[in-house]
């Protein structure tokens, strides 16, 4: 697929960004960023914690405002939530006193004017998909966390927004599950109609390679390394794996990772002296 | 020995009812009352050796109607069988439950008087104080001025409203709704207010990236929210409200179960006051009753089982 065609959908450009004093204490800020999504591309923004990528994620979302640069989605400046946008969080993302299906239905009911049926069976096909036939009726904390992320991003693919953002959606959930709904994404983005816009926020390098056709690392509230990733759609975990290609790459990120990490280096160095 | 000791407890409420039984039998004999003025307390014996029979199998029935059969059978040996100078203090039982019935259209009169009030008080400081603690969820400024006012006002007891209310409101009846009402909506606009803030940061992005409308978001999301809070709030302050509605009675309304003790009080017809105290713990059981069922029912979405 020829991608540098395509128009972008969403620009972000020269963003600065700090949290208010009263709730930002130690969080990350954001100096002068910027970069491009374009259309139908799955981006990864992945490094350490606290490198600002899930401030990054919520500037996309229009969770916060920026105080500097413009925030642009189809050209258009945007600083507020919007229907256009989808977000799914790591925990949290079920509101506790909705039954499952409502969870879903309420979703759709923000972006789709459709009535009361046509609603429900579009929840009920989705939670099919993802796996959930037959928990309808179950309220989230009935719901084994793998399951209730399953319920999150049902109701963010229902919602069938242009513009998906993932904030370590399976960053909580146990190494099993995780593969299992890393590979349902991936089938249910590749299968759908219309190629959708995603940005993903993750640290783990696998999950970032599998999912993304680019990636970019962030390293102290800038993005200090853009990388194409080199597997054709559809893809298939087996195949990608296994080849030499993917152990190249999943090297250099890791190198990434290895030396920008300060901290984790000082930890190296303190194995070597103990060894 | 176990055993024994075993079949001796399960046999302990049958053999206090032949006793109690006996001693009816003994009051009628001596002519101290006649078979229609004793038929309701015997009623009520039937009543409750039937219910010990029907619930044999749980272990604590027995033991309950044990306590139950003995107090009632040493209160009537006391009031009929002792001669004291104040007799007229301790009305034997089977009065106050021939009271309990022969009363029971004012009884269920009072009841449903008490129980309006102090719905209606509920309800007033429940809408009020839940609307002022969401627009101070949404405003901060309100917040900061609204809590200070609300810790001073909460800390006075609302009973001592009571005499300056009766003199502002055109009626008894407005006053004791204002004093049961104000001593609520305290203490449910702070803990509301707290609930609010406690908010999970991550439950309300996703509420906001959804983009929802206000109104969604104050009935959907913070509302929803606050729910299980208000019904521990509910719980704390129900107590109080009973002590708010009684006292609020008690001043001068002319009808519920706090005024019908106190009528009687005024007319030293003890038989009447201790029938009012039965009937108050019946009152307030059933309340009680009322706002578990409600909590069950509204906080189905909580993991009960994993709290209770």
């Amino acid at each position: 697929m020829n991608v540098s065609s395509v128009k972008s959908k969403i620009e972000v450009d020269d963003v600065s960004f700090r949290y208010p004093a009263t709730e930002g204490a130690g969080k990350s800020q954001l100096e002068h960023l910027s970069f491009d999504v374009r259309e139908g591309e799955f981006v990864s923004l992945i490094g350490g914690s606290g490198c600002g990528k899930s401030t990054t994620l919520s500037l996309l979302a229009g969770l916060n405002r920026a105080d500097q640069g413009q925030v642009r989605i189809d050209g258009l400046e945007t600083h507020a939530p919007g229907k256009n946008r989808g977000v799914v969080f790591q925990h949290y993302a079920l509101f506790p006193w909705m039954r499952v299906r409502k969870n879903v239905e309420f979703g759709i009911r923000q972006v789709s004017e459709a009535n009361k049926k046509d609603i429900r069976e579009k929840a009920e096909r989705y939670l099919k998909l993802v796996g959930l036939e037959g928990s309808e009726n179950l309220y989230p904390y009935q719901l084994s966390g793998g399951m209730q992320q399953r319920v999150s991003i049902a109701r963010l693919l229902s919602m069938e927004t242009e513009i998906l953002l993932m904030d370590e959606p399976f960053g909580a959930i146990d190494a099993k599950n995780r593969v299992v709904l890393q590979d349902l994404l991936l089938a249910l983005l590749e299968r759908s109609a219309k190629r959708r816009t995603v940005v993903f926020v993750t640290h783990d390098i696998d999950e970032a390679i599998l999912l993304s056709d680019r990636i970019l690392f962030m390293k102290d509230a800038r993005i200090a390394e853009t990388l194409e990733v080199p597997f054709e759609h559809p893809r298939n975990r087996e195949e990608i794996v296994t080849s030499r290609q993917y152990q190249e790459f999943r090297r250099r990120l890791f190198n990434l990772f290895y030396d920008f990490e300060g901290e984790e280096s000082e930890i190296a160095k303190g194995i070597e002296y103990i060894i | 020995m176990r055993r024994a000791l075993n079949i001796l407890y399960k046999l302990l409420p049958h053999a206090l009812f032949l006793a109690l039984m006996g001693m009816m039998g003994v009051i009628l004999q001596r002519g101290d009352r006649d078979w229609a003025a004793l038929r309701p307390m015997l009623a009520l014996a039937v009543l409750m050796e039937a219910i010990v029979l029907l619930r044999a199998k749980r272990w604590e029935t027995a033991g309950i109607f044990s306590i139950l059969f003995g107090v009632l059978i040493l209160w009537q040996a006391y009031a009929s069988f002792m001669n004291t100078s104040v007799s007229f203090l301790f009305p034997p039982p089977d009065k106050v439950v021939a009271v309990l019935v022969k009363d029971i259209r004012l009884i269920l009169h009072s009841i449903l008087a008490s129980f309006w009030l102090l719905l209606l008080g509920f309800a007033l400081a429940v809408v009020l104080g839940v609307a002022l603690a969401l627009l101070c969820g949404y405003n901060r400024r309100l917040q900061n001025l609204v809590v200070p006012i609300a810790d001073v006002f909460s800390a006075i007891p609302a009973l001592v409203y009571a005499p300056y209310a009766v003199a502002v409101f055109p009626s008894f009846w407005l006053a004791a709704l204002f004093v049961i009402a104000s001593g609520l909506f305290w203490p449910i606009l702070i803990n509301t207010i707290q609930s609010i803030n406690s908010i999970d940061r991550t439950l309300l992005d996703s509420a906001r990236a959804l983009d929802l409308n206000r109104r969604d978001m104050i009935l959907r999301i913070l509302l929803p929210y606050c729910t299980p809070g208000l019904f521990n709030t509910f719980t704390m302050q129900i107590s109080s409200a009973f002590m708010l509605l009684i006292g609020a009675e008690l001043m001068g309304m002319t009808s519920g179960v706090g005024w019908y003790v106190k009528y009687n009080s005024d007319f030293s017809n003890y038989t009447k006051v201790i029938a009012g105290f039965i009937v108050i713990g019946v009152l307030v059981s059933l309340v009680n009753a009322g706002l578990d069922l409600l909590k069950r029912r509204l906080l189905m979405w909580t993991n009960m089982e994993g709290r209770a």
